[in-house]
């Protein structure tokens, strides 16, 4: 794990340089391209850092669902061509980003360091799902352990908002799929 | 004047491997579902793995090819299904005079209990995100359904 910093650096600094051609880009097919590049990258950093619950999340979903839905919705966008950047349109996101890095950076100072055990979020209850998680619940992952049964609350919200959204694409998009009759008539027209 | 594309990818190479990896795709799902106690993953991870699967096959083989292997409804039927799980676990709970989410109905002891209700919660949360993952893509592809059929 001694190459773990180094590559750690290297994959969120090329994700850096993603990100910032993503600016220049104008091509609609290329920013998602470019932004599925930066997904798979996002994935690989975070199995790095030890968490692979976040890693399978982020492949799946930001590098895979999310890509293919928006390559989808690119099909409405067809011959539709986005314009070209104007100069100071492209100087002002590229101020927006310098001082956004430099602010980012100025406040990581007074972050703790990564995996420090003093830093906040590692105190209160983490420490006591660490100790108890044998006598509570019986199940080796953590991670499962605290989404399902110390916060099941938590994630039936998840799962609600997750569900509530589906259902808002089906009323926003129509539901033609679900009209048998219609489908029906079309197939009647054919024969 | 029906607009038949069986395979929108020509390619073979594309199709042979799809082919090959759907299976082991679902099979990953799945063992990511079953073994979310002791392994990384949980309900989430495994429906959007299988939700990601049906695209993949919707994409190299026509969306239309794929929806009637499993049909619209279907997929609704599974999102509806895995949030009432996830309901009705919790309810099951409240219902006999404890609290919200306590697994303590399955099982008199106590960790025994809290593993069998981490598991069926979970497969809700499942089913629940296969559904509605799948949805919101179908949802996208519809015009150039309906396109097709006409």
């Amino acid at each position: 794990m001694i190459a773990a910093p180094y590559l750690e650096l290297a994959l969120l600094s090329i994700i850096l340089v993603l990100g910032t051609a993503l600016i220049f880009v104008v091509d609609y097919m290329k920013s998602i391209i470019i932004i599925a590049i930066i997904s798979v990258l996002a994935a690989v950093t975070y199995l790095v850092m030890a968490a692979p619950d976040v890693a399978l999340t982020e492949a799946a979903v930001g590098a895979c669902a999310s890509t293919c839905v928006l390559l989808v919705g690119l099909r409405y966008l067809e011959g539709e061509k986005s314009i070209p950047h104007k100069w100071w349109q492209l100087s002002f996101c590229i101020g927006l980003c310098i001082a956004l890095l430099v602010a980012l950076c100025y406040y990581s100072m007074e972050m703790h360091q990564y995996g420090d055990s003093m830093a906040i979020v590692k105190g209160g209850a983490s420490h006591y799902y660490m100790a108890n998680i044998e006598k509570d619940i019986g199940i080796r992952s953590l991670v499962t352990a605290i989404l399902a049964s110390y916060r099941g609350m938590d994630t039936f919200c998840e799962t609600l908002v997750i569900f509530t959204a589906g259902m808002c694409v089906i009323f926003v998009f129509g539901c033609s799929c679900l009209k048998p009759n219609k489908e029906r008539g079309c197939n009647e027209k054919e024969s | 004047m029906r607009k038949r594309v069986d395979h929108p990818i020509q390619s073979l190479i594309v199709i042979y491997v799809t082919r090959f990896l759907l299976p082991f795709i679902f099979a990953f799902g799945i063992y990511i579902q079953t073994h979310s106690s002791n392994s990384p993953g949980g309900g989430f991870q495994a429906g959007v793995i299988m939700a990601s699967a049906l695209i993949l096959h919707s994409i190299v083989f026509s969306a239309t090819s794929t929806l009637k292997v499993i049909p619209f409804n279907l997929l609704l039927i599974f999102a509806c299904l895995g949030m009432a799980t996830y309901l009705t676990v919790g309810l099951s709970g409240a219902l006999f005079g404890k609290t919200f989410l306590d697994y303590g109905i399955f099982s008199n002891k106590f960790i025994e209990a809290q593993e069998l209700g981490i598991f069926s919660v979970e497969l809700g949360v499942g089913f629940a995100v296969f559904g509605t993952v799948c949805i919101i893509f179908y949802s996208f592809v519809q015009g150039e359904l309906e396109e097709e059929n006409t």
